[in-house]
């Protein structure tokens, strides 16, 4: 405990002893001094990219959309649980998804409008959207490319058809993006600069990213590392022990809050990593249809995720943030920077070792079992790529015209080729499933009385009925719930489910079901069934 | 020395810049070739004349479930279930057969030309929506390529006075954003695409204004929404496959006069728009569930009845013969099968009459065992 405090009671020291020769320390710091402002025109790119963003939410609302994954109907309804369910409050959070997202989303998930469009939700991909341009712009400065790279790099990331397409809708893909890359930055700030400052506001983004997405866990131990290497090549042991604690400490407080919330509401602290809920559970079922090609073999997981980026960002793109990358790698920056830059490319790391250890699975139409599934994960790489592809503009106005150019291209050719794999995947594949039929029959036919069905299933039905949410008893509902899946008919007046839901393994067979109940509708995916009134 | 570093730089430079001025060019290429739905390439939309019947020209029964997605159904039991439907008083069985397995359209077309019936040939490839856990990969350029070449290739398939659609209800494989279509234009283009190709392919095999090729079934919102005037121009009629409201609550049953209103309610809407005769190109009773055979009797009586007034309508195409809820053979897998009630509603308006010894004449046609297995 001692050496820790001494640790970081050595961190209020202005101007550390560089580690590396005098001569490098000098021109390191005659750099950072000669670092070009931004241009007056800076805002109104960004002003720019936030009317695109917000063109694009009007379009895909106006085309239905916004709300085509399942995933996302999920999102909004795991954080209206709160407010509006037989047990409101904040342990509806629940525990299938890190809680930042829903968290963020009760500032307007109460508003019916907000709620039923998505906006709630889309806003905040939205704002992320345009903070990851302002990151990415920033983030490229850092490494002194000069504005036209910058320029470069937010064109190639904002022109991206999948981003603003998911930008739209309310994944926390875009969530994630801005806080990772909000920790990237200000980790990169700190290797330049040495500020403290902005080690603290890394481990405050790094913080909001564990409680993003479990991509933001892999980015916290890289960075935490990171620190320690840093800091060790430039101060010494003592201050290194000092910034990794001073850095690490706030990401592990997220991780710490997100494993106590799990053994306070669920009584078991790994409750989000072997609960019924969780991904691991989930990919067992796909394991076991023999739908996880990718668990255990490591080039199938690489070549996966690889042809994921490829068909998120285009070919072209993908070739040339290739290439940026080579040129970044021998770039005349030391390894403190490239340290920094490294960090671009955890979700890349992330997501192979993801598919090979069967924690998730992509699929995609070049592939067995030739459908789209989770291709979304490809986009966590494109801020990378644009970094990546900015490394290649060299301060020539030529160079980047034609980058820009070959970006807006790209865009050009995925929309006219209706090749927008993202919503390809919310339209025809695994991602969103058809679920009208039943919500409209829901709708016109089960508005009065409860509904007992396993939201960890059926969640985006449920709000594709449109009825209030305090009309269904779910998981989160312990005080109906338990008792309803042993007797049923003291609270349910409708039952809906399929084949493996929760509802269906504990009902199907019972006799208090089969003496109740009768089936009334039978969906495409779900079926319904309705209390016997004789 | 520095020269040479100069010159060293100078080439490396130019190598760049061709190699992004490369890339640039290709770009703009692969923009200027890509075009999800061919451009037509001809207007050659000529079909062959319908042949005058009473009360319509096309009365067909299609034979979705089995021919399609029932596999190993002995010939035997295909040739006795085509002689049950031509007691009815059918000249069109339809087969909706994957394009993709042609033994068993061959074994379906067989049996039907034998009986001396035409075949309306109704289905897709199985790549197209993405059949049997195959993907839904295959783009309309391919889909109307491999089409017209199984056509040239399989000229003994088909006989003048079939009809032969090139892709059934081709609003199922998606229009708009991340879907086969990205709008209605390049819907309607695939449309009209269907004649022009499938008409090449039977001139190919000397068929040429033999086959029907018009008959390219949409859902009845599409029918309504998606034409446009020079479209239903273009294809002479406009063939709808409607079901009408039937319930889809299990137990519910529905009023048979107000499903008949509904039917013929449907059609007209559809013929007041377009002013273009209009072929039912799929309807059966009940799609949904189980139902009553003599409800679902007197739903067929209703309906044909209010319908066959209706001087637009050319033609009815039953759905289905077998193998789901709206069946007129009972379909126990067994070897003893038996018309529905419904069959002798659909055999007096096929015929045209209302001669009620009609039932007797349709016995009971004992048949091989079917061998139901799900494609």
């Amino acid at each position: 405990m001692v050496n820790i405090f001494r640790s970081i009671s050595t961190l209020s020291v202005p101007i550390p002893k560089l580690f590396w020769p005098e001569n490098i320390r000098k021109a390191a710091l005659e750099k950072s001094i000669s670092d070009e402002a931004d241009p007056s025109w800076f805002w109104i790119v960004i002003l720019l990219v936030t009317g695109i963003s917000i063109c694009a939410w009007a379009f895909y609302y106006k085309n239905n959309l916004t709300l085509s994954y399942n995933d996302a109907r999920s999102h909004l309804n795991v954080a209206r649980r709160v407010v509006d369910s037989l047990q409101p409050g904040l342990a509806q959070i629940g525990s299938v998804w890190l809680p930042l997202q829903h968290l963020l989303q009760l500032f307007t998930i109460w508003n019916d409008f907000m709620y039923r469009t998505g906006l709630s939700g889309s806003l905040i991909s939205m704002i992320s959207f345009a903070g990851s341009n302002i990151f990415i712009w920033k983030i490229i400065k850092q490494f002194n490319l000069g504005n036209l790279a910058a320029l470069t790099g937010v064109a190639v990331f904002s022109s991206n058809a999948n981003i603003l397409f998911l930008q739209t809708t309310p994944m926390t893909e875009s969530l994630m993006l801005v806080t990772s890359l909000g920790a990237v930055f200000f980790f990169t700030k700190w290797v330049k600069y040495d500020q403290i400052s902005s080690l603290i506001l890394s481990g405050i983004f790094t913080l909001l990213a564990v409680l993003t997405r479990y991509d933001g866990w892999l980015l916290f131990a890289f960075l935490s590392f990171s620190t320690f290497a840093v800091s060790l090549m430039k101060h010494g042991r003592v201050k290194a022990e000092g910034h990794f604690i001073l850095y690490s400490s706030l990401g592990l407080f997220g991780i710490a809050l997100w494993i106590g919330w799990n053994a306070i509401i669920f009584g078991d602290p790994l409750f989000f990593v072997s609960g019924p809920f969780s991904a691991k559970a989930q990919q067992e079922i796909l394991a076991a249809r023999g739908l996880l090609p990718t668990k255990g073999n490591l080039a199938l997981s690489i070549y996966t995720y690889f042809l994921t980026i490829k068909e998120n960002v285009g070919e072209v793109i993908f070739i040339l943030g290739i290439l940026g990358f080579i040129k970044a790698l021998f770039s005349k920056f030391n390894f403190t920077y490239k340290m920094a830059f490294l960090g671009l490319f955890v979700p890349v790391v992330f997501n192979i070792i993801s598919l090979y250890f069967g924690q998730s699975a992509i699929h995609l139409p070049q592939l067995p079992p030739h459908t789209w599934f989770n291709v979304r994960y490809g986009i966590m790489s494109l801020p990378a790529i644009a970094i990546c592809i900015a490394f290649l503009v060299n301060r020539r106005e030529f160079v980047a015209s034609i980058l820009i150019m070959i970006a807006l291209l790209q865009a050009a050719l995925m929309y006219s080729d209706n090749n927008v794999i993202t919503i390809q995947d919310s339209v025809r594949g695994s991602s969103g499933f058809f679920l009208d039929d039943t919500g409209a029959w829901l709708n016109e036919n089960a508005s009065q009385g409860l509904i007992l069905t396993a939201a960890s299933s059926n969640d985006a039905l449920i709000f594709k009925s449109g009825l209030p949410l305090k009309h269904f008893i779910t998981e989160g509902m312990a005080k109906y719930w338990n008792e309803a899946l042993i007797h049923p008919a003291r609270h349910a007046d409708y039952i809906i489910m399929h084949e493996g839901d929760l509802v269906y393994n504990n009902l199907v067979g019972t006799s208090e079901f089969t003496e109740n109940y009768k089936l009334v509708y039978l969906g495409n995916f779900a079926s319904v069934y309705k209390k016997k009134t004789d | 020395m520095a020269k040479k570093t100069k010159a060293s730089n100078f080439i490396t430079i130019s190598l760049v810049y061709l190699f992004l001025a490369l890339v640039f060019l290709y770009s703009v290429y692969q923009l200027a070739i890509s075009h999800p739905v061919p451009a037509l390439k001809s207007s050659n939309f000529i079909q062959p004349k319908l042949i005058s019947e009473s009360p319509w020209p096309i009365k067909s029964i299609d034979t979705q479930i089995v021919s399609k997605h029932w596999t190993n159904v002995p010939v035997e039991s295909v040739n006795a279930q085509i002689e049950m439907l031509k007691k009815l008083g059918v000249n069109y069985i339809a087969v909706d057969t994957f394009y993709d397995d042609e033994k068993e359209m061959y074994k379906w077309a067989n049996a039907i030309h034998d009986q001396k019936l035409h075949v309306w040939f109704r289905s897709h490839w199985k790549n197209w929506e993405g059949d049997e856990g195959l993907p839904a990969s295959m783009t309309p350029q391919e889909y109307l390529d491999k089409t017209k070449s199984f056509i040239s290739h399989n000229p003994k398939l088909f006989v003048s006075g079939d009809s032969f659609t090139l892709a059934i209800e081709p609003e199922q494989a998606g229009v708009g954003l991340g879907k086969k279509f990205l709008d209605w234009n390049q819907y309607r283009q695939f449309i009209l695409n269907e004649l022009v190709y499938s008409n090449e392919a039977f001139q190919s095999i000397y068929l040429g204004n033999q086959i029907h090729t018009n008959w390219i079934s949409v859902n009845g919102w599409v029918a309504n929404n998606a034409f446009t005037q020079e479209l239903a121009d273009k294809l002479e009629l406009i063939t709808v496959d409607h079901f009408s409201v039937q319930t889809s609550t299990i137990g519910a049953n529905d009023d048979p006069n107000k499903v008949a209103e509904d039917m013929s309610r449907a059609l007209d809407e559809i013929y007041n728009k377009w002013k273009m005769p209009v072929l039912l190109g799929e309807w059966g009773y009940q799609i949904y569930q189980d139902t009553d055979p003599d409800i679902q009797a007197e739903v067929i009586k209703k309906v044909l009845g209010k319908i066959k007034t209706k001087n637009y309508l050319i033609g009815v195409n039953y759905w289905s013969h077998m193998g789901n809820h709206a069946r007129i053979i009972d379909d126990q897998s067994g070897s003893s099968l038996n018309f529905r009630p419904g069959a002798f509603e659909i055999a007096k308006v096929f015929k045209n009459t209302d001669d009620l010894s009609l039932t007797s004449s349709l016995s009971a046609t004992p048949l091989p065992i079917l061998k139901k297995v799900a494609r």
